[in-house]
């Protein structure tokens, strides 16, 4: 029996079943595809409650699948940042000063968005969405993608602490383990953050177990600093994992402000020096390009996964 | 043990939200056993509740067991003995409902505390006296006349004394008056019934919209408007009403069936022309797609009609784009109920359930030749099974190419390809002497669907006894094992040799039994009340053991 195992992306989430179930609705969606009408099992790795207090309650509305579009008055907590030192420090800056946060909006208007006919433009600038909104998700970003990447200490309840990496990869590689005892085939399907999560287990992690095929949608994969601390085992002429033994698809929107910096792969994950990856345009629809219910409803994408699953 | 009023209605919603027909009769049956030892009244507030759970999933027979139970110890409130009418007339009991309900009327009469049952029993007569004349469907028979006026004056009785709160009952008065006026049944009082509907559509129209703007309409509302249209001829807003209707969360099976009855049954709607060619659709579909909905059709009323012809960008224009895939979804299941045939062995008399399958999808060498699949239970030439029809006894009718008047009315079997006796995999499959044009063989699913207790399947078949009738059932797929799939039918019955399909319209397999005590797959203990399927893989594979006859052989 083929089997999926999802992983999500940056950012607070509903509880891990609500996750799951939503995530399969959008690719069985429009006479998608059903993965449990085709006998596919799946399961969700599950990882927000590592970085956050308790799960994301209301996702009535696809369009603001992910609580970091909220417009609330608090901002994000970057306090984190400022305690840093040394190689640490220049690297979130580094990163920062490339998801553009901290720069003025044009007229000081916080709501400044570009217009819609705009966006069908590659350049990040013009990334369709209103300023704090962009903001929000950078420093999002940042923050998740940093405490992953040096397995940085968060304690989301009284008395639970975890060192993010460890923890998060002891689940995905749990999930994976689990996976791989099926007969079928074993698709892993990464969104965001989750795509640098299910990298590192499969290229860096000496006890994962192989899969058939890695899918990344809306991946932050190609940003230099990312790659720079997957190193050693990352290079840019043998960065495949090779435990993803049939191939890796990786999905992306121009417009994404997660994927949108560098958002083809293939590039810089070769195998010996050529270009396996396939990258595919997913064009989404509206201002916010990084939601994965939209993803998941692209024919192209789920052609593919369909494909790897031997459906 | 002492009664927990509590924890009988935990376990009774729960069995009634999944559906469970056989636990939630048990639990009717507890509850009359505990009425009847008990000296007080069971609570009013909880026993409205558990009538309206039985009402909202159609178990009219358990609701007038439970309401009759409740009366007869003591708990008569108003509301009681309204559900307890309203399953009466549910179930054809016409005669029965029509005093029960004069009584209540006239007993609630003038009690402001009242008011509401008193108008509800007044619109149940309305109905009651609608149902005789539809069923009657003879203008020229006094009764039938005597009965549209009676229902016209109930309603309107109704609408009169508070029109912007009972706007259902007017909406109803108009349309039986353009009935009267189609009909040309003289009503008491109204010179020109079709002017005076129309009157009546207006004011309704403008009530509703006007509750809409305040943000204060419900389901029923849109509803309402929506006849309103149709009274006027104004098919957009029509479709636009429709559409509100259908996207509200409580339109549940219930609602949308009797709407549908009431724009074919009053309206005289069909398919094939407007507004039923775009209005009749819609709601079908989403009454298929609604969780537990159990569609029973006739023939003539399965056809795609004048849309299927439309470019699907009209249709998107029309549907909008969800609903458009529900439209989809029910061209899926006409297309596959195209291809299922009743098995007779008298004219007009069904005996069992088939399907044409293309005989490469279960056997290679058998090519794009069209066959028929059925169980051997129904069909076979095994001298050790009895009872099933031998196949030159067996006349087989596809019900919707009948209708379209595109076929002879019997085919015959020229031979038995190949049979799996009903101890095994209960099937049989048929080469007929000749086989209908224009039918599609379903595609065939490699994987069975999981059975994680959320996945659903179709089954269609003919309900026994009705002769020209499909019923598209939704099941909830309970476990499987294979050859076996168990599967929870929200109704009860179901036919011998019908496909299963999964929710792609993907055939999974031949429905064969059905049992309130079926035992359990995996060497689990115990039963339950399941209905039984052939995994069509696991037919698939025997074939592969033992080949079916090629033709000429």
């Amino acid at each position: 029996m083929p089997h999926v195992t999802f992983i999500h992306g940056i950012a607070n989430k509903p509880a891990p079943d609500v996750l799951l179930s939503l995530w399969r609705e959008s690719l069985a969606r429009d006479d998608g595809l059903d993965l449990g009408a085709e006998g596919v099992t799946s399961t969700m790795v599950y990882w927000a409650d590592v970085m956050y207090p308790e799960p994301q309650e209301e996702m009535a509305e696809h369009e603001s699948n992910d609580s970091v579009i909220a417009k609330t008055d608090a901002d994000i907590e970057m306090v984190w940042q400022a305690q840093l030192d040394g190689d640490e420090k220049e690297w979130a800056a580094s990163l920062a000063a490339r998801l553009d946060f901290d720069t003025a909006p044009p007229g000081d208007d916080n709501d400044f968005a570009p217009a819609e006919s705009d966006m069908e433009s590659a350049e990040f600038e013009r990334i369709p969405l209103p300023w704090w909104l962009k903001r929000r998700i950078m420093k999002t970003f940042l923050r998740d993608v940093h405490h992953y990447l040096f397995n940085a200490e968060s304690s989301p309840r009284e008395g639970e602490t975890h060192r993010v990496q460890d923890e998060i990869r002891r689940r995905m590689i749990d999930a994976l383990i689990e996976g791989s005892q099926n007969p079928g085939p074993h698709v892993v399907v990464s969104h965001s953050m989750g795509t640098v999560i299910a990298y590192d287990c499969l290229k860096r992690v000496a006890d994962c177990p192989g899969v058939t095929a890695l899918m990344t949608i809306g991946s932050p994969l190609g940003l230099d600093e990312i790659e720079e601390k997957l190193k050693p085992e990352w290079t840019r002429e043998d960065g495949y994992p090779d435990r993803a033994a049939a191939g890796w698809v990786n999905v992306y929107d121009a417009l994404d402000p997660v994927a949108g910096l560098d958002p083809k792969v293939a590039n810089d994950y070769q195998r010996a020096g050529q270009r396996v990856v396939t990258d595919i345009k997913e064009p989404n629809y509206g201002r916010w390009r990084h939601n994965i219910s939209k993803y998941l409803g692209g024919e192209q994408l789920r052609e593919a996964l369909a494909g790897h699953l031997g459906l | 043990m002492a009664w927990d009023a509590q924890h009988f209605g935990h376990e009774f919603a729960a069995a009634i939200d999944r559906f469970d027909r056989p636990e939630t009769q048990r639990l009717c049956s507890a509850l009359i056993a505990h009425l009847r030892s008990s000296v007080e009244p069971y609570e009013e507030a909880t026993a409205k509740t558990i009538l309206g759970h039985l009402r909202r999933k159609r178990y009219f027979d358990l609701l007038q067991q439970v309401a009759d139970a409740f009366l007869q110890t003591g708990q008569a409130a108003p509301r009681i003995r309204r559900q307890y009418a309203q399953a009466l007339l549910e179930q054809g009991g016409l005669s029965a409902a029509v005093p029960f309900l004069e009584a209540l009327a006239r007993e609630t009469e003038g009690d402001p505390d009242q008011a509401f049952e008193n108008a509800e029993a007044k619109g149940l007569l309305g109905r009651a006296f609608k149902q005789i004349y539809v069923d009657t469907d003879n203008a020229e028979r006094v009764e039938a006349r005597s009965a549209l006026n009676r229902s016209i004056s109930w309603y309107h009785s109704v609408y009169k004394f508070e029109a912007s709160k009972y706007t259902w009952q007017g909406i109803n008065t108009a349309a039986l008056l353009h009935r009267a006026a189609t009909d040309r049944v003289p009503i008491d009082g109204i010179d020109d019934p079709q002017a005076r509907a129309e009157v009546l559509a207006e004011e309704i129209l403008s009530l509703v919209a006007a509750k809409w703007e305040n943000r204060e309409a419900t389901m029923w509302d849109s509803g309402t408007a929506m006849e309103a249209c149709i009274a006027l001829g104004h098919l957009d807003q029509a479709r636009e009403w429709l559409h509100r209707y259908v996207r509200e969360p409580w339109a549940d099976a219930f609602e949308l069936a009797s709407t549908l009855r009431q724009l074919e049954e009053v309206w005289r709607l069909d398919v094939d022309s407007e507004p039923g060619g775009s209005l009749l659709p819609v709601l079908r579909a989403e009454l298929l797609q609604r969780e537990g909905g159990s569609l029973e059709v006739k023939a003539e009323q399965l056809r795609p009609g004048l849309l299927a012809d439309q470019d699907p960008k009209n249709l998107e224009k029309i549907f909008g784009k969800v609903r458009y895939v529900s439209y989809k979804f029910m061209l899926w299941a006409i297309e596959r109920a195209r291809a299922v045939a009743r098995i007779e062995h008298q004219p007009d008399e069904g005996y069992g359930t088939g399907f044409v399958i293309r005989g490469g999808d279960l056997h290679g060498p058998l090519g794009d030749e069209l066959l028929l699949l059925t169980n051997s239970h129904v069909v076979s030439n095994d001298e050790a099974v009895t009872g099933a029809l031998a196949a030159e006894e067996a006349a087989v009718t596809f019900q919707l190419l009948k209708e379209e008047d595109r076929a002879d009315d019997e085919y015959s079997v020229a031979e038995v390809a190949w049979t799996s006796p009903p101890w095994e995999l209960d099937a049989t499959l048929l080469r007929l002497a000749d086989i209908p044009q224009g039918i599609k063989a379903f595609p065939v699913a490699p994987r069975l669907p999981l059975a994680d207790g959320e996945q659903r399947v179709y089954v269609i078949g003919h309900p026994k006894g009705g002769s020209l009738s499909f019923s598209i059932q939704d099941n909830i797929l309970l476990d499987h094992e294979a050859p076996r799939l168990h599967y929870r039918a929200p109704t009860e019955g179901g036919s011998s040799g019908s496909p299963v399909f999964n929710s792609q319209w993907k055939l999974i397999g031949l429905h064969h039994a059905g049992s309130k005590e079926m035992r359990k797959l995996h060497r689990q203990p115990g039963t339950y009340a399941a209905n039984e399927g052939i995994w069509i893989q696991s037919i698939i594979e025997a074939m592969k053991e033992r080949p079916p006859r090629a033709v000429g052989l």
